[in-house]
Parts: C-alpha cells; sequence; structure tokens
C-alpha cells in the first residue's frame, strides 16, 4: 500500500516537470532561441537519465536498495527547493511583444488546442517517436545479440546512443533557432533516423554499429525538443503546457505499448 | 516488440516495422503548420 502510494507520488510529480520544459522556454526566451532552451531542457532529462542507469547498480550494490531510493529523494528535494527558490514563472518583461496578448487559457481554448489537427498529427508523431525510443532502449541487448554483440558491448552502443541524443539536442534546435523553421527538422530528423535504424537489420562490426547508433541518437532524439517547441508554437505560449501534456500523455500510452507487447 | 519478435521469429522484423512506423511519423509530421518564421 505504501509502494502504491509513493509511486503515485512520483508518477503525479513528472508531468509538472516534464510538460513545464516548453511552456518555460517560451515563456523565458525569445523565439529565435526558444527551441535551444527547449533542447537544453530535454537534454537534462536525458543526462539524468543516463546518469541513474549508471549509478544506481553501484549504488544499490554499495549501500543497499532503500538508502539508494534515499540518495535520489534528496536529490530530488533538493532540486524542488532550489528551483522553488530562484525559479519564477515568467519574466518581467514578455521576450515577445505578442505573447503579452496570447490567448487566456480557458476550457473551450483548451478543447479547440488539443481537437486541431496539427496537434493530432503531432501526438501522433509523439505515439510513435517515444514508442520507438522506448523499444529501442529496452530491448537493445536482444537485437545485437545475433550480430554476437554481448551485453556490455550493447551497453556502449546504448550509451553511444544517448550521447549522439545530447549532442543532437544542442546542434539541431540551435540550427532550428538559427533558420527559424521546424518542419523540415522535424521531417529530415525522422528520414534520416528511420535509415539509420536499419543497421539494426543488417548488421555490422561493434565499430559500424557504433557509428549508426551515434547517427540514430543524434537524429532522432532532438525530435523531442523540436515537436514540443512545434506544440507550443501552435497553441501559444498561454497553452503550451497542456498542449505538452497531451504530447506527453500519448507518449505514455505508447511508453507501456513498446515495453509490454 | 516481443510480440512481433515471437510472430516473424526475429527481433530484426521488429525493428523493420519500427523504421516503417518512424516513415509514417515523418510523414505525419509533414503535414503540420509550419510555426517557426509566423505566429500562431
Amino acid at each position: 500500500m505504501m509502494l502504491l502510494l509513493f509511486q503515485a507520488g512520483v508518477a503525479i510529480g513528472q508531468p509538472f516537470v516534464m510538460n513545464s520544459v516548453s511552456k518555460l522556454a517560451v515563456t523565458w526566451f525569445p523565439r529565435k532561441e526558444s527551441v535551444l532552451a527547449t533542447g537544453l531542457g530535454s537534454l537534462a532529462l536525458f543526462l539524468g537519465m543516463m546518469l541513474s542507469l549508471s549509478v544506481t547498480p553501484f549504488l544499490t550494490l554499495s549501500f543497499g536498495f532503500e538508502p539508494m531510493l534515499m540518495v535520489y529523494a534528496a536529490i530530488a528535494v533538493i532540486g524542488a527547493v532550489f528551483f522553488l527558490i530562484v525559479g519564477r514563472s515568467k519574466p518581467k518583461i514578455a521576450p515577445e511583444p505578442d505573447d503579452e496578448a496570447s490567448e487566456a487559457f480557458s476550457s473551450k481554448a483548451f478543447r479547440r488546442g488539443i481537437r486541431s489537427k496539427d496537434i493530432m498529427l503531432l501526438s501522433a508523431a509523439f505515439f510513435i517517436g517515444v514508442g520507438l525510443f522506448t523499444a529501442l532502449a529496452t530491448w537493445l541487448e536482444k537485437v545485437l545479440e545475433p550480430f554476437g554483440i554481448s551485453i556490455t558491448d550493447a551497453g556502449i552502443i546504448g550509451g553511444v546512443f544517448i550521447v549522439g541524443g545530447i549532442i543532437g539536442s544542442i546542434v539541431i534546435p540551435a540550427l532550428s533557432d538559427k533558420t527559424g523553421r521546424r518542419k523540415p527538422f522535424l521531417v529530415g530528423e525522422l528520414l534520416i533516423s528511420a535509415a539509420a535504424l536499419m543497421i539494426f537489420v543488417t548488421g555490422g562490426s561493434f565499430m559500424f554499429l557504433l557509428a549508426g547508433a551515434l547517427v540514430l541518437g543524434f537524429f532522432l532524439m532532438p525530435s523531442l525538443p523540436i515537436g514540443l517547441q512545434v506544440s507550443a508554437e501552435l497553441v501559444g505560449s498561454s497553452m503550451a503546457g497542456t498542449a505538452a501534456s497531451v504530447l506527453c500523455g500519448y507518449s505514455l500510452r505508447s511508453d507501456l505499448w513498446s515495453s509490454s507487447s | 516488440m516481443e510480440s512481433v519478435k515471437t510472430t516473424f521469429g526475429s527481433f530484426q522484423y521488429s525493428i523493420i516495422v519500427l523504421v516503417v512506423l518512424d516513415l509514417v511519423a515523418a510523414l505525419l509530421c509533414s503535414q503540420i503548420t509550419e510555426t517557426g518564421k509566423h505566429h500562431p
């Protein structure tokens, strides 16, 4: 019962963090910097994931399961308190003049926003993209097994995939901001990542798979910040967090589907 | 992915399914309004 209660607590907190990235970016940064800001926020999520995956076994073996959880709880509390002290919901002067006149949140505007064709298309793309990422992260060892790749080497390839994503989450959003274009980057990333995925069908040497995983991470993972930014720009800054929550809702269903089916 | 593997006998078929889904996602995104230059 206690486990259920506290797991629910963690689950309730997660959307507040996930959905605030693009909302904060459009509230605090001018349009020409907002994708990079979203990219850096998303990058922090990937970094946290990578760090926790590598540090958790060490903490568990060294101190035990409960102390490991206590360490993460303490880090989360410190992070939350730090954000409460230094974080501000919006700047005194809006970075974009028309943001002041952005449509206020209302249930009517919310319904119109989530029923728009663009948000529906983006939600479907998020469903696929996040499912694809989760499927790869969950099954990578099994996928690489037929090519004679050991569990250790599969872990290295998985790590390089994340590193590629971290680099891509800085480079591609910066290019999107510089050119002021979103759609060509979003479509291009998905097309290149589809081609890069073929390395897991054809197989090859360890170095080839490593290079392929780097390219795949570089192009697949930045589609998250660009997609979040597009959703924020489609609905306006006042409903950016709501749009992100719709996309993340689809992502969660996709996570459940790809990891269990 | 496990269910696709069970059906086809290999994870490589699952990857082909993922490639096709990735292309579908690209197609969906190509239908979205460009938001970069103009304001919503």
